[in-house]
């Protein structure tokens, strides 16, 4: 899940439903032959946006008129309806409302309950504590640590601040 | 959130805008003839006259619009995928290679019907490889195709030279030309088509590939909105950085849309060649490539916006054609 | 002997027809080098072309002719400046149009006003540029190889011709020895850096569009009232292309461009007196394939086979500012 839905993840010119099959257009699901199975794509869209509870409901409207949050449960939406294995999720509530972004943890703790490999990206360090069983910490291109979920905002930023990582590299 | 593009209602998007477009281009066209010092109404009304006025001067618009139409939606298929085609210039111009070759070959053996088709894939061929060209130096070697395609609408008009001038003409004569071609070169005309209208086709070159023009507009349509390849050609067209995380492979994108454009240029030289000369001549393409840009730009490149584009074109070339001569008649007298 | 004087004369013509694409090639490099692409040369030059023609056949002088040329050609310029720069529409679609809507009304409006099927009346006498003759140039005549050399390749043209090669070092002292040249190239590079320095990007490229308005009035002032006496429609005959393709060839640099003008200028000239006559060595050449060879090369150049001309990174994008 790309973390720029604006330039990456959607295009804002197209339908939701065109939205909803961005990367995946060649499942022959929506294909008939060469042709594009209008009927299916819609009827897709329209069935992820009832589960995800996409507002307004409606799958022919132009993508940049949905707000953020909406904008981010479309990729959500194709992306997890996938049932990847493995999903790596850059910044999903960057821009998002909050009752969106309850929706989207929700979602991300569901699969991993189901067993599923998520890697979270995020600056939100309590977005990062509340959702991740282990936290692996950056700097400067290489990862400098690892902590528990209940490690404080305090170590984390150490951390992040290359502080402490240059310590433990030494060891 | 800001939202970036506040959405206009589909009539006022498709149907206003261009209209409030083409009012103030008339009135600055109506300047023009108050600064040339004569009355504007006057002048469009002649003008309107002069492409509506009589079945003839339909016939002639039409056969205007239908040269419009190739090239606008070639212009129109590039834009989709975020290319600028200035080069249906020079593709339709070598497209004429493609026609004038088959009608050489098959018009004194073969019937039109015959002959048409093969006129039609010969005329594809050789737009879409004037066209594969720039494609081919912008996805692999990243040359700006506006300024390749530029540099494709000389080469090719100096090569038509070439052609013209020492291979194509025939032994003994002096203009750069072909041969006029048999009957079999020769299209029919749709005097029945404006008949059911009761017109006269009179002298109009208006022909059957007036229909094969329509019925291009329609596959542009399906092309589009209907099949992957334009699902990744608008994906493109639109944000290529998606594109990419899609998995949609730009290099191909560009060089199979090229084609496609190509062809659909090269398309317009059956009308001139086929319609209504016989012959292939120098410079027979008369800025037809360029008229699709405003073409494309004006119908918000949608065929459906093409055609009402391309017969507004076509009203200005035969409206202004005949004007004049009117002007220099009364000026004579 | 007669092959130096055939030498002699196609570099002489060599630099007459280089100076309209050397003049519009240096436009074209101010306002590329700021970031605005401009298609439009053609269609400037060819309404300079037209107002220098129409005004010196009214007013009987080439001073009055020169400055209608500038002037319509910067107004066109602007116009290309407020759609592109102000309005952030297509800079493609811009120059296209005001070639297109030149081609056409300067013929309309040349039909209407003079009516000799849209060329203007033939300029002769005050109304047209003069040739310069060197002193000593007739007497320098017979020298031999100094002689023609300094009589005929460097004496005996115009004002404007002069001016030309001249605008080369003027141009590049402005572009790179100017804090105004310095500006503009940042503004065609890093338009956002120049914006954060407090410098207003969108008057620095209005002012790169004036630049290229009036070195395109030169150039189609150049066409209608020195090469020829008068204006003849359609006279630019893509000259405004080969300028453009001559700034990518040179790389968007100074000299390079007066290079690559003289270089197509020779193509041209050379095709022009090869017509018919087979060369040495390669026997009959297609008078065509040499008119062609410009915009080969430029495609050949584009597509990296020889070096690589990399535009101004921020070329063709209308800037925003950031919210």
């Amino acid at each position: 899940m790309p973390e720029d839905r604006h330039h990456v993840g959607l295009v804002l010119k197209f339908e939701e439903s065109e939205n909803s099959i961005l990367g995946y257009h060649h499942d022959k699901r929506y294909l008939n032959g060469v042709f594009l199975n209008i009927e299916a794509i819609r009827a897709d869209a329209e069935d992820k946006i009832q589960k995800y509870d996409i507002r307004p409901p409606n799958a022919r409207l132009r993508t940049a008129n949905f707000s953020g949050g909406n904008q981010q449960k479309i990729v959500l939406a194709r992306e997890m309806e996938r049932g990847p294995d493995v999903l790596i999720i850059g910044q999903p509530t960057r821009g998002v409302d909050v009752g969106a972004i309850e929706f989207i943890h929700k979602r991300i703790i569901e699969m991993r309950d189901q067993g599923k490999a998520v890697l979270l990206v995020s600056v939100e360090l309590d977005e990062i504590r509340a959702l991740s069983d282990r936290i692996l910490v950056m700097f400067a291109g290489r990862i400098v640590g690892e902590r528990d979920p209940d490690a404080t905002e305090g170590e984390l930023g150490l951390l992040m601040a290359g502080v402490e990582g240059r310590k433990e590299a030494a060891e | 959130m800001s939202n970036p593009y506040a959405k206009l209602p589909g009539w006022a998007e498709y149907g206003l805008i261009p209209l409030i477009n083409l009012v103030v281009a008339f009135l600055v066209a109506g300047l023009v003839v108050l600064l040339v010092g004569e009355n504007p109404l006057d002048a469009a009304y002649h003008m309107i006259n002069g492409a509506f006025g009589r079945g003839e001067y339909i016939g002639f618009t039409l056969y205007y619009a239908t040269t419009f139409i190739f090239t606008g939606l070639s212009v129109a298929v590039a834009f989709h995928a975020g290319l600028f085609n200035i080069g249906s210039e020079g593709q339709a111009y070598i497209g004429g290679i493609g026609v004038a070759l088959a009608c050489l070959w098959l018009d004194q053996t073969m019937p039109w019907y015959i002959v048409f088709p093969i006129a039609m894939l010969g005329s594809i061929a050789f737009g879409a490889l004037w066209a594969f060209l720039p494609g081919w130096l912008q996805a692999k070697r990243g040359s700006h195709i506006v300024i390749t395609t530029i540099m494709f609408n000389f080469i090719a008009s100096s090569l038509m030279v070439y052609l013209l001038t020492r291979v194509l003409k025939p032994l003994g004569s002096m203009a750069p030309q072909t041969r006029t071609f048999a009957e079999g070169g020769q299209l029919p005309k749709l005097d029945w088509l404006l008949s059911i209208f009761g017109l006269d086709i009179g002298n109009a070159p208006f022909n059957i590939s007036f229909l094969l023009a329509i019925l291009a507009a329609f596959g542009v349509w399906v092309l589009i909105w209907r099949t992957k390849l334009g699902y990744e050609m608008r994906t493109m067209g639109h944000s290529p950085s998606a594109a990419r995380y899609a998995g949609i492979s730009e290099p191909r994108i560009i060089i199979v849309v090229m084609m496609i454009s190509g062809g659909l240029a090269g398309m317009m030289a059956l009308n001139p060649i086929m319609g209504e000369q016989f012959r292939m001549q120098l410079d027979f393409v008369q800025g037809a490539g360029f008229v699709g840009i405003a073409v494309a730009l004006m119908g918000r490149s949608h065929p459906a916006g093409i055609i009402p584009a391309a017969i507004l074109f076509g009203m200005l070339y035969q409206g202004a054609l005949k004007s004049r001569s009117k002007c220099r008649r009364s000026h004579a007298i | 002997m007669d092959f130096f004087h055939t030498i002699i004369a196609l570099l002489e013509s060599t630099i007459r027809v280089s100076v309209p694409l050397i003049f519009a090639a240096l436009a074209g490099l101010f306002t590329e080098r700021a970031g605005v692409f401009d298609i439009g040369l053609e269609g400037k030059m060819l309404g300079a072309a037209f107002a220098a023609g129409a005004v010196a056949a009214v007013t009987g002088s080439v001073t009055m002719g020169l400055l209608a040329a500038v002037l319509i050609s910067v107004l066109l310029s602007l116009v290309h400046g407020y759609a592109s720069i102000t309005q952030r529409g297509s800079q493609i679609v811009s120059g296209v149009a005001i070639n297109f809507v030149v081609a056409g009304s300067t013929v309309i409006l040349g039909e209407a006003w003079f009516r000799q099927g849209g060329r203007t009346p033939a300029l002769s006498g005050d109304a047209r540029f003069q040739t310069i003759t060197f002193p000593f140039a007739e007497e320098m005549r017979d020298v031999p190889i100094l002689g023609p050399i300094y009589s005929n390749l460097l004496s005996g043209h115009f004002l404007l011709t002069y001016l030309a090669f001249a605008m080369v070092p003027i141009s590049w002292w402005i572009l790179y020895r100017t804090r105004f040249g310095l500006r503009l190239r940042a503004v065609g590079e890093n338009p956002g850096a120049v914006d954060t320095a407090g410098i207003s990007v969108i008057w620095m490229r209005y002012r790169a569009v004036i630049c290229c308005g009036i070195l395109c009035g030169f150039a189609g002032a150049y066409l209608s009232l020195a090469m020829n006496a008068g204006f003849v429609k359609g006279m630019t005959a893509g000259k405004g292309y080969i300028a453009l393709a001559a700034l990518i060839f040179a790389k968007w640099r100074p000299v390079n461009i007066m290079l690559a003008c003289l270089l197509f200028g020779f193509l041209d000239a050379f095709a022009i007196r090869l017509q018919g006559n087979p060369l040495p060595f390669i026997g009959q050449v297609p008078v065509q394939l040499m008119q062609a060879l410009p915009y080969i090369l430029t495609v050949v150049l584009l597509a990296g086979f020889i070096g690589k001309a990399i535009p101004p990174k921020a070329g063709g994008i209308p800037y925003v500012k950031e919210r």
